[in-house]
């Protein structure tokens, strides 16, 4: 079991601008996270028209903000940004991440994988899944146990407590943001830096 | 009327007391002003918290005794909570949970005070009423209470009373008005050369663009600061 668990989605912007440095301290420190899907709350774009209401013009003015500042720090990441369309396949996707787990493989699939969804490429067809993947039975296994696996999978991170990807936890301890690699790199390498088992 | 983006200083930071997150977000910046050796302009964005966590109010023992909150934003609560006091934590800072939305407004009016008696001032009145009300020793709503944190802090409550009831409340106000439509809904958000950075997790964006971006852009992140 790894010592670091991942919750990544490919389709979220904050999962998306997270891979990079992740993967460079995984890289660095040795370490090959496990990689879960998690789905990002759905963004909540809301109308001027609906501004008299404190609710949604804070969110409105919020979200308008979340896209400034992903694009500002993707256009410095110097990484593509053209937010992918809703996949037909997201629980293929879903499904083949479970399976590849900790596998080193898994990484280089998320990399394949949000290369074409957010540089602008059209999405692989369901059948080109399992080659991205490197599981050759993905779409048979998928048709088989896809629908249980996943259940299962959403029924073992909800008492988690996440609500936004990317997550991370290490040592039960749940992060959410890339903004805590820091703390992650300290958790990996010296020790715990919050004195949490005391 | 005070502009939302625009300062005399080369960094704005809007705050709110009743947050903890700007709390732990006070000191990284006040250091980062030191190590640039730039001015910073202190200003108050009281958060109205229900309109995107729902609200909720607990009993002394932490027991909710009322909630409007869905199970995702109880999440985010719980999460924001305990991850504001790990960092807080690892810089020795006491920080219990709030029992109530407070209205901050009239905290917001005293920062407003005392910045216009200068950087200094506002910094000492930060200093003096972040650490006590997040020990739950402040009800930043009494005005009695507020005047003493003024007074702590060495800055002068000659008309404060009136200017609260007065030009301090229009000026707040106004600012708040203004907040939204210029993109500012959150603390701790910092204003540098005209652009928007909310959350301490910017800081280090924030110094690479006042320090001429002399290195590769950083990532957002929490630096590990261990400073009080």
């Amino acid at each position: 079991m790894s010592p670091l668990e991942i919750f990544i989605d490919p389709f979220s912007a904050p999962s998306y601008l997270a891979l990079k440095p992740t993967f460079e301290l995984c890289t660095e420190l040795k370490v090959v996270p496990t990689w879960h899907p998690f789905r990002a709350p759905a963004e909540r774009r809301t109308s001027k028209d609906l501004d008299a209401d404190v609710r949604q013009r804070h969110q409105r003015v919020r979200q308008e903000y979340r896209d400034h500042d992903y694009a500002r720090y993707a256009a410095w990441q110097g990484v593509p940004f053209q937010r992918p369309a809703l996949s037909t396949n997201r629980d293929l996707i879903d499904y083949a991440l479970i399976r590849l787990g900790d596998s080193p493989e898994a990484t280089r699939f998320l990399q394949s994988l949000t290369a074409m969804l957010w540089g602008g490429y059209s999405e692989p067809e369901a059948s080109e899944f399992a080659e991205l993947a490197g599981l050759p039975s993905l779409l048979a296994d998928f048709q088989s146990e896809g629908a249980d696996v996943l259940a299962a999978e959403s029924r073992r991170v909800e008492p988690l407590g996440i609500f936004d990807a990317p997550a991370y936890l290490i040592d039960g301890e749940l992060f959410i943001g890339r903004q805590h690699l820091p703390a992650i790199r300290q958790l990996l390498t010296v020790g715990d830096p919050f004195n949490i088992s005391t | 009327m005070i502009d939302p983006m625009t300062s005399e200083s080369p960094l704005i930071v809007y705050l709110d007391i009743k947050s903890p997150y700007a709390y732990i977000a006070v000191e990284p910046t006040i250091a980062l002003g030191q190590e640039l050796g730039i001015r910073i302009d202190w200003r108050p964005l009281t958060l109205n918290i229900p309109s995107y966590l729902g609200s909720a109010r607990t009993d002394a023992s932490g027991k909710v005794v009322q909630s409007e909150r869905t199970p995702a934003q109880w999440n985010a609560v719980r999460y924001a909570y305990r991850d504001a006091k790990r960092y807080a934590r690892l810089r020795g800072i006491t920080l219990y949970g709030t029992q109530k939305i407070w209205d901050s407004s009239l905290a917001g009016i005293a920062l407003l005070w005392a910045r216009q008696h200068g950087e200094a001032a506002a910094v000492a009145w930060l200093r003096a009423v972040y650490p006590p009300f997040w020990r739950r020793e402040l009800d930043i709503e009494n005005v009695a209470v507020i005047e003493a944190t003024l007074q702590h802090a060495g800055v002068s409550t000659n008309g404060f009373d009136a200017w609260l009831n007065g030009e301090g409340r229009i000026q707040h106000d106004a600012l708040q008005a203004a907040l939204h439509p210029v993109g500012i809904f959150g603390v701790p958000t910092y204003i540098v050369a005209g652009d928007r950075f909310f959350g301490r997790e910017h800081l280090p964006a924030v110094r690479w663009l006042l320090s001429g971006k002399q290195v590769p852009a950083p990532v957002a992140v929490y630096p590990l600061d261990t400073t009080p």
